[in-house]
């Protein structure tokens, strides 16, 4: 079963741009990603030695099954930190949402 | 492949007129006799695409995280009614409980009428396997 959880919400402040780091206990694998749509997002994982995304840009899609708009991929929740960048320019509010298992 | 006659579920939908962009608080009895709440599902036709679920709660507890943007469950009528639903959140035990919804849209303009619907079934291993085929 899926656990939803948010690991970023605000408005990027570096030129729209910003970093954030994230590690969770008591979950085996990471199972995606998505983020609000016209943002791009890199994420890093294995201590930062692994990049899964990187300037993957989320777009905005309602003809799109709410079930699909996420980037599918598998990763140990538990091997360290998780490193992310988040880029807008839309000026708006951005969050960043990982599926863990 | 799922058998339909293990499929038991409805779709229960929760509604409300949207007078303002302050926030909106819905509130409904969840039917009794399914146990578990396993998808959500809204139709892109009134609300914005900026609007906000502040809160979605069922006992008191999150089922989807505070301030999640509608637009991630929105879609439109050309997606297919099965796969309209978004259900990327562990299913949750419910037994003819309260959910609570706390709604906004930020970049309302006139009344609208918001329907949520949520899906209700008994056999959640069973469902999540038509809701992302």
């Amino acid at each position: 079963m899926f656990c939803l959880l948010k690991i970023y919400g605000g408005i990027p402040e570096n030129q729209g741009s910003e970093a954030f780091c994230f590690t969770k206990k008591g979950f085996k694998r990471v199972l995606g990603a998505f983020c609000s749509g016209g943002a791009d997002l890199s994420l890093v994982f294995d201590n930062g030695n692994k990049v899964v995304l990187h300037g993957f840009e989320f777009v905005k899609n309602s003809d799109c099954p709410p079930n699909k708009r996420l980037f599918i991929f598998q990763e140990p929740a538990e091997a360290g930190l998780i490193y992310g960048v988040v880029s807008s320019q839309t000026g708006k509010g951005v969050s960043v949402y990982l599926i863990l298992e | 492949m799922t058998e339909l006659s293990k499929t038991d579920f409805i779709i229960q939908c929760i509604e409300k007129e949207i007078s303002s962009d302050k926030v909106h608080e819905l509130k409904e009895e969840l039917d009794k006799d399914y146990r578990y709440l396993a998808g959500i599902a809204v139709s892109d036709v009134n609300a914005g695409e900026n609007s906000v679920l502040e809160q979605f709660k069922i006992k008191g507890r999150d089922v989807l995280p505070e301030g999640f943007e509608l637009a991630h469950i929105m879609c439109s009528g050309s997606v297919s009614p099965n796969k309209r639903f978004f259900s990327w959140f562990r299913p949750v035990a419910v037994s003819g409980d309260e959910i609570l919804i706390r709604f906004r849209d930020p970049d309302w303009a006139q009344n609208y009428n918001l329907q949520i619907q949520v899906l209700l079934t008994n056999n959640p291993d069973e469902i999540v396997n038509v809701l992302f085929a």
